[in-house]
């Protein structure tokens, strides 16, 4: 069961409803119910011990914190911050076993060799659990804001068990901090308004992934798949069109999970803000994935630069560069752990050699640039607040991070660099062959003049309910505002839309969500 | 709240009808027109069928029901369509039942000797029914067939529910049939008319072939369905509709011929009858398996008489509730007479053709390209006067002339005969349409232009280019040219 599946909106509409007709204090209970069901009907039913083994370990590591001996026992802090590390690396570890691929085989492979225990293991060909990259960062970021103080241990291991896995969250997150659900066991009432919301948002989030998304994915898998004759222009194709395919799959399927908590009245993290929007790469990450970049912000972001490492490569800096290089220095170390991290979390060698090294090297250089920059723009008298340069730095954002994710499209880290290497090769004059944007040669990717015109008209839709999301925070303030029945006219446009031009049904393999393999 | 739930039901009950509209659009679609066949039959008045004929294409393309009523009053629905699962059958009548209570069924046979393995033909049935719990009980019945008999891949069974979820995405290709105006269904008959010669002795030949038993699944699902028959209150006949196929498939409906009268039904074999039928072999098959119109007139006739003298069905012809039997008889001849035109490729047969259509409800454009050819006869001449063409005598003449000639609106309305190098041109407006012709010799341009909206009909091949359109619709029925210069007249379509 998908979240894009009409079996996931009969369990929406029935769970909906057991939920506020049940007694007020066994809300937690039921949907605690409702996701264990969830999760039996989505996954692996036995991958469920992963999860209970997560919600243990931590709400051990909580309930020993809390412990009267150890509290404000100076001696015994040792002990909590051991208990504290145990618990984070045997998550760490369970995900690790699981998620690592081909970056990791020689880990693996050292692993079975050491300890046969490992080749029985592998042998069972155990699946990962459902969304482990996204519940194991949670709870460990529970854990460690337990030990840190943030947050009080929860003592109920059942609630915690609903922290950790929440229905719609387990299939690409959010990543959320403790404070952020602790709304799940309050009492909810019944309240229209977020029956309205949470269905225009997830009406919202299909719109983006059956109509756009898996429209533009026939493009972009197409080329790849025969770079020997897609070769020239074709392979820019898929450079400037995936980061579309990417952002729609991605903050669809966060639209419809988003709209399910809030169906339930359960407001979860946002995980996106208009990152095309972006006039500098900095700003695109703390507008994309939000909860992963807040995640490894606050729970390896900020502890490595207070760590004593990082203090004493400050003074040293300080000792022997300028002002300026001085600081650079901790930051950009620090930067490159929270890339690491988070190339780390995304599992495999091409994250971490390829996205990660990319960006953590394009924010330093623009770091390194940006006052030079700035001095430029200065002497040349450019209006910074005016629309176009505004527009300018947007589409220089959007073609750095489009480069970027080059290394996402390849299944490999080998097979990345082939894919860079053809994107050079387009220069060479054989190679040169910018008529297949005028002469039809696109429909030979399998969409037709139709299938455009629906993606330029729902880009379109995407680009005006984007704008409006910037200006008002939520384009529903400003649907709110406006008379009945345009706001039917447009709901009703949107669900016949998705209804009719959505990728689903007999005949359609409805594409996996690009982040449903974390 | 109430003023919200008001408001929910509302937008509820507004979606729901756009969806209801919108799923019947975006419906199945086949060219045998499967679609009509049963929105035609769900449109009918209620209780006024006495008769369904059930069967697959052996009844779809056999039985012409507003012939039948023209012949003998009767109003029979021919509830078939190509390839129908026999098992369906039961589904079928319970959907008659349900929406006409008739008193007699007839059902075909045919199937029995073929096996169902693709969903398609179930999709045929199901996915243009109504949304009963009949049709559930039919979608779980087959599906469960066909996964027991044909095991493969098919579709999940919630979507043969909401075949909605199919069709969606046939949003680029839809036609005027998926608009609800299909007009080559007549209460379930599909019109063909090419035609296969087969020897009647050699045929007939086969109707005595050694009985032999049809496939497990076939039995079973005729003993399900003789089961379900012995628990109906109706007047069940099973038919043979005739047909030129191979001995084989003779002796298995031999075979279940004798099972189907060992259970005390009757069975019409009416290959049997076809000598008094009138059947000719060698002109009223479409192919082994079909009869084409003619013969279909000829089997629809014979019987409409036999229902009527041996079951006694009543008369209706004047009675008012059953106008559309003479509505749609008058669409039928309608369209055979369009179809015969567009099969034409004699030109002496197209001018009689022409000259058959009402000049009010068509329009005929006439442009000549080269020479008007030294191959046109007097005989010729005359029926293009006939169709209200003046002084084309001229046109006999052995020396180059270009002709533009307009027939609409009851008459000629415009005609030119240019001589040697002259061109006749047309540009103007008829009906609302702009229609601009040319007509150029050999050495003055050689070329025939017939542009409507701006848009090119004409053949541009030697000789006298035609346009037929339906005035209705400004449909282009016949775009054909015939090369009037060459002494066989060749047809280029």
């Amino acid at each position: 069961m998908t979240v894009t599946s009409y079996r996931f909106f009969v369990f929406l509409f029935i769970g909906a409803a057991v939920y506020y007709t049940a007694p007020k204090r066994m809300q937690w209970v039921i949907l605690l119910c409702l996701s264990v069901v969830y999760y039996f009907l989505a996954a692996t039913p036995y991958t469920i011990l992963f999860l209970i083994l997560s919600t243990v370990t931590a709400y051990t590591a909580g309930i020993l914190m809390e412990c009267r001996y150890f509290r404000g026992n100076k001696a015994a802090a040792k002990w909590i911050t051991c208990i504290t590390a145990a618990a984070v690396l045997i998550n760490i570890f369970v995900w690790f076993l699981l998620k690592g691929n081909a970056f990791w085989m020689l880990g693996t492979r050292l692993l079975h060799e050491s300890f046969p225990i490992f080749l029985q293991l592998g042998a069972l060909k155990i699946v990962p659990a459902l969304g482990m990259g996204y519940y194991t960062a949670q709870i460990i970021g529970y854990i460690l804001d337990c030990y840190w103080g943030i947050c009080t241990p929860q003592r109920n291991i059942l609630k915690l068990f609903l922290f950790v896995g929440f229905f719609p969250q387990l299939t690409v997150g959010p990543i959320s901090k403790y404070s952020e659900l602790e709304c799940l066991y309050r009492d909810h009432s019944f309240n229209y308004i977020n029956i309205a919301h949470g269905s225009q948002r997830i009406l919202w989030g299909l719109f983006k992934k059956l109509v756009i998304s898996d429209r533009l994915a026939i493009i972009v898998n197409g080329i790849w798949t025969d770079t020997l004759f897609y070769n020239g222009f074709w392979p820019w194709i898929v450079v400037f069109v995936y980061p579309l395919e990417i952002y729609t799959d991605f903050s669809g399927c966060m639209d419809i999970i988003l709209g399910a908590a809030e169906l339930f009245d359960i407001r979860l993290p946002e995980n996106f803000r208009n990152p095309f929007f972006s006039r500098t790469c900095q700003e695109f990450w703390q507008r994309w994935h939000i909860t992963l970049g807040t995640w490894a912000r606050d729970h390896v972001y900020y502890p490595v630069l207070k760590s004593r490492m990082m203090v004493r490569l400050g003074k040293w800096s300080k000792q022997h560069f300028s002002k300026r290089i001085a600081k650079l220095i901790p930051w950009a170390a620090g930067m490159w752990i929270l890339w690491f991290v988070m190339g780390f979390w995304h599992g495999s060698s091409k994250h971490i050699i390829g996205v990660s090294a990319y960006f953590w090297t394009i924010l330093v250089l623009s770091e390194i640039c940006s006052p030079g920059l700035k001095k430029i723009t200065g002497l040349l008298k450019v209006d910074t607040e005016s629309f176009s340069w505004h527009f300018f730095q947007s589409v220089r954002t959007y073609i750095i991070y489009s480069i970027g994710v080059v290394f996402f499209t390849a299944d490999r880290l080998t097979e990345a660099f082939e894919h860079v290497k053809v994107l050079i090769r387009t220069f060479s004059h054989p190679a040169w062959n910018p008529w297949i944007f005028f002469d039809g040669s696109i429909r030979s990717l399998g969409v037709s003049y139709r299938d455009l015109n629906v993606i330029l008209l729902s880009l379109a839709a995407l680009l005006g309910v984007d704008v409006l999301r910037e200006k008002y925070g939520y384009a529903r303030t400003w649907l709110d505002r406006q008379i009945l029945p345009f706001r039917w006219m447009l709901y009703v446009v949107l669900l016949f839309a998705v209804l009719i031009f959505g990728m689903y049904g007999p005949g359609y393999n409805a594409s996996e969500f690009i982040y449903g393999q974390f | 709240m109430k003023r919200r739930l008001l408001k929910f039901v509302s937008f509820m009950a507004m979606t729901g009808i756009i969806f209801y509209h919108v799923s019947r659009v975006l419906g199945y679609y086949d060219n045998i027109h499967s679609a009509a066949v049963f929105s035609q039959f769900y449109d009918l008045p209620s209780e006024t069928v006495d008769a369904v004929w059930i069967g697959a294409s052996s009844v779809q393309e056999f039985i012409i029901p507003p012939v039948m009523f023209e012949e003998t009053g009767i109003a029979l629905y021919s509830l078939a369509v190509g390839n129908e699962p026999f098992m369906a059958s039961e589904f079928l009548i319970r959907e008659c039942e349900r929406e006409q209570d008739p008193s007699v069924y007839l059902v075909d046979i045919r199937q029995l000797a073929y096996t169902t393995q693709d969903d398609t033909y179930v999709r045929r049935i199901t996915d243009n029914g109504k949304w009963t719990v009949n049709r559930l009980n039919a979608i779980r019945y087959m599906l469960n067939n066909l996964e027991f008999y044909h095991p493969g891949e098919y579709d999940a069974e919630i979507d043969y529910i909401f075949p909605f979820t199919k069709y969606h995405t046939r949003w680029g290709e839809l036609k005027s049939e998926d608009f609800g105006k299909d007009d080559n269904c007549f209460f379930g008959y599909f019109m063909r008319i090419n035609r296969q010669s087969f020897n009647e002795a050699e045929v007939r030949s086969r109707f005595d072939a050694i009985p032999q038993k049809p496939s497990e699944e076939s039995l079973m699902y005729l003993n399900d369905f003789l089961d379900f028959c012995d628990t109906l209150d109706k007047k069940i006949i099973f038919t043979r509709t005739p047909n030129c196929l191979d001995e084989n498939k003779f002796a298995q409906y031999n075979y279940i011929q004798e099972v189907i009268e060992e259970r005390g039904y009757e069975v019409w074999d009416l290959n049997q009858d076809t000598y008094e039928m009138g059947i000719d072999y060698a002109k009223d098959f479409a192919d082994s398996m079909h009869t084409n119109v003619y013969g279909a007139q000829k089997v629809s006739k014979y019987a409409a008489v036999k229902l009527s003298e041996e079951l006694g069905l009543p008369d209706h012809r004047n009675d008012s509730r059953y106008a559309c039997y003479g509505t749609m008889q008058e669409k039928f001849l309608e369209r055979l007479g369009e179809m015969e035109l567009t099969a034409t490729t004699d030109f002496n047969r197209y001018l009689d053709r022409l000259i058959a259509l009402d000049k009010n409800e068509y329009s005929v454009y006439i442009a000549v390209k080269d020479i008007q050819g030294y191959s046109l006869t007097q005989k010729m001449i005359k029926k293009l006067e006939t169709l209200g063409l003046k002084n084309t005598d001229i046109l006999l003449e052995h020396s180059y002339h270009s002709f533009v000639g307009i027939i609409a609106n009851g008459g000629v309305i415009y005609q030119h005969i240019g001589n040697g190098e002259e061109p006749s041109h047309y540009a103007g407006v008829i009906n609302g349409q702009t229609i601009s012709m040319n007509s150029m010799t050999f050495k003055g341009g050689n070329n025939a232009s017939i542009k409507l909206g701006g848009n090119e009909y004409a053949k541009n091949t030697r000789g006298m280019n035609f346009v037929v359109i339906d005035n209705k619709d400004s449909r282009i029925l016949d775009s054909v040219a015939f090369d009037t210069h060459v002494s066989e007249i060749t047809c280029t379509r």
